[in-house]
């Protein structure tokens, strides 16, 4: 019973967090394409003001989350449903 | 050999809890200076709790892990302090112990600190930072692997015979081999994560380091709680197992040590010894879950350090700003994607299950990485602390030597566990995954192999 009760407790826990995370990256990420605005202007809408070198260095980084955004698209084209 | 009769493969005698724990502390006392594998310890507690139990022995009450220390990685919650993730902002955490903690506690395992981790299980060290890196015990100028760092080195230089961990992107697996340790991530739901501050809730699983095995076997029982039934091993005895091997040759461009082959044709040889059939297959879909894994982890990562991250940019570390800060590189459409993949390749992998009964791949191709390539600023050379975000980040999702991150995309419980050594001294390990909630069937390969070898009992001579 005692381990019944904890395990649902972690369920809701990790339920809740999940649900939240989702909720938070589909809030604040669909207005952005990654594509169309500046790396600063993307990270400033998260909050992130990174330095301008810190800035140039990630682009870099935005690079390679374009190409992994791809593949995973390029492999599996699952439609729209 | 179980771990209530003797962390230390002693069976002619009886050691208290009080005589174990103190071993425990002596020998942390003596290494961690030069290994930092202990962010925190709880000495006096630890002696007390050994005390009381040494008295409930007394009173006849049996426990599985009965005075059996163990070392906590500093992302879960205890009773003895809050975690700190190895961080300047640190997580908000209750004084309380995680789910976890508190099943090995009630089965008398002894909590004597809490173990290094990279900064919230993320990024790697930095020498900028008030924290010392983890060292790996097999060469100081290694580092330990990550994240679960601190909790691999501790075990592997006999401070603790166990070590609780957690694997999000290859947490658990990754530093096992670099420091030559067993390792397991249990099958989703089986460990609750409750208490654990978390880096990727969809992804993270909790689970045991240990020397063999049979010993993570153990462990897991605890863990998984009282309705978790107790596994039964093969005992060595593998007929009529099937085991697909995928040496990943496709999947990355670092050439492979001189060692890492010979030791992969070792452990197909010992396995088929052992009576199963063990043939080549190839795992669907690889470098894609692989991206989708590390999409839904970065997106997760970032939604949970996003307040915080933008109030102290500066405090976090530079390797951990990169990797948070690309989460905000995908769009809702590339995450919902990301779990869409997920969900396809788990079908694919479920028919390649109905064909095996598990899969070996490698953990890494190399043994463990210098302190000097994660960050020139370890061996004193000039760099600027900007160029490190993206290569901590590509470092982070790519880590071409490295093979963890499919695995977290899926529902399959994976072992780590030690199969030889590196050209120049340093573990090598592989992985072998099953179907969902076959957790025994992945401990009793590894056990198997352990039977007939002795990879997982070698210590480093620095602290043997």
């Amino acid at each position: 019973m005692v381990a019944r009760k904890e395990n649902e407790t972690a369920s809701r826990h990790a339920i809740h967090c999940s649900a939240k995370c989702f909720t938070l990256n589909r809030g604040f990420l669909t207005d952005h394409d990654g594509v169309k605005i500046s790396t600063e202007d993307l990270l400033a809408s998260f909050g992130l003001h990174p330095s301008a070198a810190e800035v140039a260095a990630l682009e870099d980084t935005r690079k390679l989350a374009a190409e992994m955004a791809k593949n995973i698209q390029a492999e599996f084209d699952l439609g729209d449903s | 050999m179980t771990l209530a009769i003797s962390e230390n493969g002693r069976s002619d005698e009886y050691d208290s809890c009080v005589e174990r724990v103190t071993r425990s502390l002596q020998a942390a006392e003596r290494l961690n200076p030069e290994l930092n594998a202990f962010v925190s310890r709880y000495d006096e507690s630890a002696r007390v709790v050994a005390e009381e139990l040494d008295r409930a022995v007394c009173l006849g009450r049996g426990l599985s892990l009965l005075g059996v220390p163990v070392g906590i990685k500093d992302v879960f919650e205890t009773v003895e302090g809050k975690p700190r993730a190895q961080s300047l902002v640190p997580p908000a955490a209750q004084l309380r112990d995680a789910l976890a903690v508190s099943r090995l506690r009630r089965a008398g395992a002894i909590v004597v600190g809490k173990t290094a981790t990279t900064e919230h299980a993320a990024g790697f060290p930095d020498p900028d930072k008030p924290f010392a890196p983890p060292r790996n015990p097999w060469n100081l100028q290694r580092w330990a692997g990550g994240s679960s760092s601190g909790s691999a080195s501790a075990v592997a230089a006999g401070i603790v015979p166990v070590a609780l961990g957690s694997d999000t992107g290859g947490s658990l697996r990754v530093p096992a081999a670099f420091c030559g340790v067993t390792a397991h991530m249990p099958s989703p739901g089986i460990v609750p994560t409750d208490g654990l501050f978390p880096l990727s809730p969809e992804l993270d699983r909790v689970g045991p380091l240990a020397r063999s095995a049979a010993h993570c076997a153990e462990v897991l029982g605890v863990l998984g709680g009282e309705e978790f039934k107790p596994m039964t091993l093969s005992g060595g005895d593998l007929r009529g197992l099937r085991i697909g091997v995928d040496l990943l040759r496709n999947h990355t461009d670092i050439t492979p040590d001189p060692s890492f082959g010979p030791a992969f044709e070792h452990l197909q040889e010992v396995l088929s010894d052992c009576g199963a059939e063990v043939f080549d297959v190839s795992l669907p879909s690889y470098r894609t879950l692989s991206n989708a894994s590390s999409i839904i982890m970065l997106c997760e990562a970032l939604a949970l350090h996003r307040s915080r991250l933008s109030e102290r940019w500066v405090d976090y570390y530079g390797s951990t700003r990169g990797v948070l800060s690309m989460g905000a590189f995908f769009s809702s459409d590339e995450l919902a994607q990301a779990r869409r993949v997920k969900v396809h390749v788990q079908g694919l992998l479920d028919e390649l299950f109905s064909r095996v009964d598990a899969v070996i791949t490698p953990v890494s191709l190399v043994g463990a990485t210098s302190f000097g390539d994660l960050d020139p600023r370890f061996d004193s050379l000039a760099s600027q602390p900007e160029l490190l975000l993206p290569r901590a980040a590509r470092a982070m999702v790519e880590f071409g030597a490295v093979h963890t991150r499919y695995w977290n995309a899926t529902s399959s419980p994976v072992t780590a566990f030690p199969i030889g050594f590196t050209h120049d001294g340093l573990p090598l390990g592989a992985q072998v995954a099953a179907g969902y909630f076959r957790d025994s069937v992945a401990l009793s390969i590894a056990e198997a192999f352990q039977e007939r070898t002795s990879w997982h009992n070698q210590k480093p001579y620095l602290f043997a």
